[in-house]
C-alpha cells in the first residue's frame, strides 16, 4: 500500500536581512534569498537526512516546517496543517529538537521539566508514567531523571533532549544535529534509539546533521542542499556511492611484520610513512583490503579510518 | 494547567538556590531601611511604616522586569525555536516568573504585615488579596509591551532601563507620596502610583481601590493592544538564522 504523504514543500523561498556595510553609523541591510525555491515530500515513517554546508538553508527549512520561520513564496503542508499557523493540535502533534539549544529547565531536575510537558501536551499520567519509563530505558537514562539538568553531562542532558521531544508520541519529528558534540558512545545511543523509534512507531524523522555517519546508519533518504537549492534528493546509498571517494587513514605500529607487504602499501596507496606511523587516503572502496595489508605488514598499536569531511564531498561534487 | 505547571517550575527553582531565595528576600529590606533613612532625615518625621507597606506588602518590584527580560532575549536568541510547543510562549514565562517571585513575596509579605501590626497598623488582607491580580495584570502587559521591541531592536536593554525606573519613581517606592498631591503632579493619571501607593493606602483603610483598578486595566488593555500587532509582526519578520 502507498504511504501517505506527510509533508509537502513546494516553491518556497525565504529571505533574511544580512548586513552589507555602514553608511556614518548606521548598517546598511541586504536581502539575501536563503531558500530558493525548495521543493520535495515526504512520506509517513520516512527518515530523512537534510544535508549540506553551513548557511545552505536546511536548519532554515526545518524551521519553516516546524512553523518558527514563515516563508516569502511558497506552499507548506505538513500532516493537513500550515506550520507558522502554530495551530495547537498541529504543535501537539510534531517533535522539534535543536542540537544546541535546551527544551529543558535548566535548575530543575529532568522529571520536572517533564512535567510540564506533560501539562503542555495534556498527556494523561498513566500515558506519562508508562512513556518515560520506555523512553528513559532505551536511552539509558533512567538514574538521572532526579539530577537537575545543569549537573548532567552533555551526552546525558541531550538524550534527556530527545525524551523530552518524543514525550507526546509525536508523528512528525524535527532534529536539528542532535548529535552535534556528543562523544562516540552517546552518538551510538542517539542513533540506536533514533532507529528503534523510526521502526517501533513509524515516527516521520527528518535530520540535519554533519555527522555522516548518522546519515549512513539512519536515513534511507538524504536532500542535499546547498544555497538554498536542493541539488540531490534520493537514496543515502546512492548519495554515499556517488559523493565518496576517499577515507583518511592513520596507522601507528610497534614494528614491521612483513617488508615485501609494507612495500606493497607504500606503492599502492597515497599514504607516507613517519617513524612508526603512516597517514594518507585511500580508495574508499578499497578499504577492506588495505586493512587486511596493514595487519600483514605491521604490529598494529593503533589504527583508524575516517571519512570525508561533508564540506569536502560536496566540494567535490560539484567539482 | 499547564501555566499552573509552568508556576511550580518557577516555584521550585528559587527553593533550590538558598542565597539567590536570601536576597530576594534582604535586599527589599535593605531598600526599605534606606528609604526610611533617607527621607526621615530629611523630613524629621518617621517614614518606616510607609516604605514596608509600599516595598513589602505588594509584589511589584522586580517580576515584570524579569518577565520582559526574558522574554526578549526568547525573541532575539530565539529561545522560541527549541520551544515549538503548544503554549504561549509569553504566558508560560510570566508564570514562571511569578513563581519565581511566590515564595520571597510570601516572606516579605509576612514580614511586612508583622511590623505593621505590631506598630499598630491593621491591613485589610481581603483588600490586598483582591488587588493583587490587577498589579499582576499590569505588570505581565507591562512586559509584553516592552518586549515588543526586541522584535525591531538588537539593544533593548535602554528601554527597560528607563521604564523600570519612570516606575519607581512614579509608583511610591522612592518618595513618601502621602506628602504629594498626586492628582496636582498628574501622576494620579498614570497606572504606577495605583498598582503599589494607593492599593497600600486602600489596604490601610479596608476599602477597594475601584478608581485604581479601572486605570489599571484600562492601562493593561491599552499597552496589550498597542503591543499585539507590532508582536505579530515581528513573529512574521522573525529571522533565526542557523541551528
Amino acid at each position: 500500500m502507498e504511504k501517505e504523504e506527510l509533508i509537502r514543500v513546494e516553491n518556497v523561498s525565504k529571505y533574511f536581512n544580512v548586513p552589507k556595510g555602514k553608511f556614518l553609523m548606521f548598517p546598511l541591510w541586504e536581502k539575501r534569498e536563503v531558500l530558493k525555491g525548495i521543493s520535495f515530500k515526504i512520506k509517513e515513517g520516512e527518515f530523512v537526512g537534510l544535508l549540506g554546508p553551513n548557511g545552505s538553508g536546511k536548519t532554515t527549512t526545518i524551521k519553516i516546517m516546524a512553523g518558527i520561520l514563515v516563508p516569502e513564496k511558497g506552499k507548506v503542508d505538513v500532516l493537513g496543517y500550515v506550520p507558522w499557523k502554530k495551530e495547537e493540535e498541529y504543535l501537539k502533534k510534531i517533535g522539534v529538537l535543536f542540537g544546541n539549544r535546551s527544551n529543558l529547565m535548566f535548575d530543575v531536575p529532568v522529571i520536572d521539566s517533564l512535567l510540564l510537558f506533560k501539562e503542555i501536551y495534556e498527556l494523561d499520567k498513566e500515558f506519562f508514567d508508562k512513556r518515560v519509563e520506555e523512553l528513559a530505558r532505551m536511552l539509558e537514562i533512567k538514574d538521572i531523571l532526579q539530577t537537575p539538568v545543569r549537573k548532567l553531562s552533555f551526552g546525558q542532558r541531550m538524550r534527556a533532549e530527545i525524551l523530552a521531544c518524543f514525550l507526546h508520541k509525536p508523528k512528525v519529528v524535527f532534529l536539528d544535529e542532535p548529535t552535534i558534540g556528543l562523544d562516540v558512545i552517546a552518538s551510538k545511543k542517539v542513533r540506536e534509539f533514533l532507529k528503534k523509534i523510526n521502526r517501533n512507531e513509524k515516527t516521520t524523522i527528518i535530520l540535519t546533521t554533519h555527522n555522516m555517519r548518522d546519515v549512513e546508519r539512519l536515513c534511507k533518504r538524504t536532500l542535499l542542499i546547498k544555497d538554498g537549492k536542493i541539488i540531490f534528493d534520493g537514496s543515502t546509498n546512492k548519495l554515499i556511492k556517488k559523493l565518496i571517494k576517499y577515507k583518511y587513514a592513520k596507522v601507528e605500529f610497534n614494528s614491521i611484520r612483513n617488508k615485501s607487504y609494507e612495500k606493497k602499501i607504500l606503492e599502492s596507496y597515497e599514504v607516507e610513512k613517519c617513524n612508526n606511523s603512516l597517514v594518507g587516503r585511500i580508495p574508499y572502496k578499497e578499504q577492506v583490503k588495505f586493512t587486511e595489508l596493514i595487519f600483514k605488514a605491521y604490529d598494529v598499536k593503533a589504527f583508524s579510518l575516517e571519512d570525508q569531511s561533508l564540506e569536502e564531498l560536496i566540494e567535490e561534487v560539484f567539482e | 494547567m499547564k501555566y499552573f505547571e509552568s508556576f511550580l517550575i518557577g516555584v521550585k527553582e528559587t527553593l533550590n538556590f538558598k542565597l539567590t531565595l536570601a536576597l530576594h528576600v534582604v535586599s527589599p529590606l535593605i531598600m526599605v531601611s534606606l528609604l526610611s533613612f533617607i527621607w526621615g532625615n530629611i523630613y524629621d518625621k518617621d517614614f518606616l511604616t510607609y516604605f514596608v507597606g509600599v516595598s513589602l506588602l505588594l509584589p511589584s518590584f522586580t517580576f515584570y522586569s524579569s518577565s520582559s527580560t526574558k522574554f526578549m532575549l526568547a525573541i532575539r536568541n530565539g529561545w522560541e525555536v527549541s520551544f515549538a510547543k503548544p503554549i504561549n510562549l509569553f504566558l508560560f514565562i510570566s508564570s514562571y516568573n511569578l513563581g519565581r517571585h511566590f515564595i520571597p513575596y510570601l516572606i516579605n509579605l509576612t514580614i511586612a504585615f508583622s511590623y505593621l501590626l505590631l506598630n499598630g497598623v491593621e491591613i485589610n488582607l481581603a483588600v490586598l488579596g483582591f488587588s493583587l491580580p490587577f498589579i499582576v495584570l499590569f505588570d505581565t502587559s507591562m512586559a509584553y509591551f516592552i518586549s515588543l521591541f526586541a522584535h525591531y531592536f538588537y539593544s533593548i536593554w535602554g528601554v527597560r532601563v528607563i521604564i523600570k525606573l519612570i516606575d519607581v519613581l512614579l509608583s511610591g517606592l522612592a518618595f513618601p507620596f502621602n506628602l504629594i498631591n498626586l492628582k496636582e503632579t498628574g501622576i494620579y493619571y498614570l497606572p504606577f502610583a495605583h498598582k503599589v501607593y494607593y492599593i497600600f493606602e486602600a489596604s490601610i483603610k479596608g476599602v477597594l481601590p475601584v478608581d485604581s483598578y479601572l486605570i489599571l486595566l484600562a492601562y493593561s488593555l491599552f499597552l496589550v493592544l498597542i503591543a499585539l500587532p507590532f508582536h505579530k509582526l515581528g513573529w512574521k519578520k522573525f529571522e533565526a538564522q542557523g541551528g
